[in-house]
């Protein structure tokens, strides 16, 4: 009996202490302080090593990206583990520009200011110069103070040809009741600088044709802004099969939040159609009205997640979690993510299924009237479809399988459909498709070593 | 300390009375006694951002003394410590997640950090 007390202590320790792994895992900044344990294969003194790919493609020849991304975690004797990560993106395709499709053909301005491209007649306007390739590298630190209480450290850089971001975060993490409950709290700072090709536009500036106005519509060649997020979480185990985790987390976002390369079409208000090619006194006279988007310079964004995991008798894995959103530029949204994992042996295939509603943002508008264009009282609006009414699907499968050496290969294939809804419009507008689905297949293949 | 409310029931932004027994109070012989006494208390400057730090508080006090009944003895974790019951399984593919929906989606974060890094939103 005391030997399997001994054997089952060791076990628990491990799966409390080798966190690192999940360091850079939660965000995009690849930032997170562990608010969960997570696996280490490892023994102490040893390396454990990941190594992934990612291919994600958009139908209609949208974007396509193509990341691949390497982790490794050196595990110490006391429970320490560093954690070093580096991904690659490369991305291409074309981008929606928040432009309402049209009855006519329709030209626009590319970012940079060089050029132009045109959109034929009822197709969504797309921006199909749109590529980048991005370097992120990131190394985490997790280390316990003593038996209750544990620290993590991170530090983050990535750089894009027009993007820069550089951040650090902090975590401390307490055990109580015998290690079934731990609470967490970590904070996070992020320093964001946008160059894009072309300078930064002019908040709601008209699109321009010609070099003169091209130059009077940029406000300045780049911006930056400031991230600092707060997370405060509780880790609870249940029973014998089932752990619970709530956090709760807090971002504050100040500085340039608009994307210069999105777009608002003007709308004509008796007909419907776009409005611009009538104005006597404008240069370019034969082009439609298209303002440059403009959001607000802070955000505030509260999250509340709850995750559960319960294991069956038969060792299948029941993984589900949810959570709410809400900002302060009036989006809320609700995320209901569920995976079953089966296990067949020494493999296993997990379904996996993911559901998202989000509302819009107060600003959020499909297209501006002519009065209100004339009126020139709007401060703040874009026609980003990210931002508004919107439901997400993700459909997927994942196989895996263990080798002998404890080795994992593992690959995933997952469909995601992204709808929205909103104003119709009117007139003209009425007979095109303001709100076309977006379709993506996402494709993974992983292996561990 | 003993109270008893002599209002019928009050709201936010009145002041409302207590009967105290305020057993802490001093005689001028320095020796402590029991005194009934009418004290009314302030709610006006109560806020709704005070209340729900307060509500916070309680509910927190609530679920940790909740979980100290919840969980296992150490010799009972051979399911938990299971690779896969680990709350996140496979960190590559949940950043590689996280990216996805942070570049399509108004959401992120919330299991972690939701943060920027990339220009993709």
């Amino acid at each position: 009996m005391q030997l399997i007390k001994q054997k089952a202590s060791k076990s628990t320790v491990r799966s409390f202490k080798k966190i690192a792994p999940a360091l850079a895992a939660a965000s995009c900044s690849l930032l997170s302080v562990a608010s969960n344990t997570a696996l280490a294969r490892g023994e102490a003194g040893t390396w454990d090593f990941e190594a992934a790919s990612l291919f994600y493609a958009e139908s209609d020849d949208r974007v396509v990206a193509i990341e691949p991304v390497f982790s490794a975690t050196k595990n110490y004797k006391d429970g320490e583990a560093l954690n070093l990560k580096a991904a690659f993106d490369a991305l291409t395709g074309a981008s929606p520009n928040g432009a309402t499709p049209s009855a006519a053909p329709q030209t626009f301005t590319t970012p940079s200011g060089n050029s132009t491209y045109t959109t034929d007649a009822g197709d969504a306007p797309i921006d199909d110069t749109f590529r980048d390739t991005r370097v992120a590298l990131s190394a985490s630190w997790l280390a316990p103070i003593n038996r209750d209480w544990e620290y993590s450290a991170a530090f983050y850089g990535s750089k894009e040809y027009d993007y820069l971001s550089i951040g650090t975060s902090g975590g401390i993490k307490r055990y109580l009741n015998n290690k079934n409950t731990a609470l967490n709290a970590g904070l996070s700072f992020s320093s964001d600088t946008f160059e894009p090709e072309g300078d930064i536009p002019k908040p709601l500036a008209k699109m321009s044709f010609n070099d003169t106005d091209f130059a009077a519509s940029r406000d300045s060649a780049s911006d930056s802004k400031t991230i600092i997020d707060a997370l405060f979480g509780v880790t609870q185990v249940i029973n014998r099969n089932t752990i619970m985790q709530f956090n709760y987390s807090v971002s504050m976002s100040d500085g340039y939040l608009s994307d210069p390369f999105k777009v608002l079409s003007v709308i004509d208000d008796t007909t419907g159609s776009n409005f611009g090619g009538n104005l006597a006194d404008n240069i370019d006279a034969a082009n439609n009205v298209y303002l440059y988007e403009a959001r607000p310079d802070s955000r505030i964004k509260h999250s509340l997640y709850w995750q559960t995991k319960y294991a069956l008798a038969n060792g299948d894995v029941i993984d589900g979690s949810y959570r709410f959103m809400l900002d302060d530029w009036g989006i809320n949204s609700h995320t209901f993510d569920f995976r079953y994992r089966w296990q067949l042996g020494s493999s296993y295939l997990e379904p996996h299924f993911r559901y998202y509603m989000q509302s819009e943002a107060d600003f959020y508008k499909r297209y501006i009237t002519e009065t209100e264009y004339n009126a020139g009282k709007l401060k703040e609006a874009t026609a980003d479809y990210r931002l508004g009414d919107l439901d997400g699907m993700t459909v997927g499968l994942k196989y895996g399988h263990k080798l002998d050496n404890d080795h994992e290969f593992n690959m995933r294939v997952e469909y995601y459909l992204q709808s929205s809804s909103g104003d119709k419009g009117f007139g003209l507008l009425k007979d095109q498709d303001l709100y076309p689905d977006t379709k993506a297949l996402i494709f993974q293949v992983g292996y561990s070593f | 300390m003993k109270t008893t409310r002599c209002h019928s029931g009050y709201v936010l932004g009145r002041n409302p009375c207590f009967y105290v027994n305020d057993d802490r109070a001093k005689t001028s012989r320095g020796v402590y006694m029991n005194r009934h006494i009418k004290r009314c208390i302030n709610l006006k400057g109560l806020s709704m951002n005070s209340l729900r730090t307060a509500i916070v508080v309680v509910m927190g006090s609530l679920v940790l003394s909740a979980c100290s009944d919840l969980g296992v003895k150490p010799w009972e974790r051979d399911v938990l410590a299971r690779p896969e019951m680990q709350l996140i399984h496979d960190p590559i593919e949940a950043g590689l997640d996280d990216h996805i929906y942070f570049s399509k989606e108004a959401s992120s974060g919330g299991r972690g950090f939701g943060g920027g890094g990339c220009g993709c939103n």
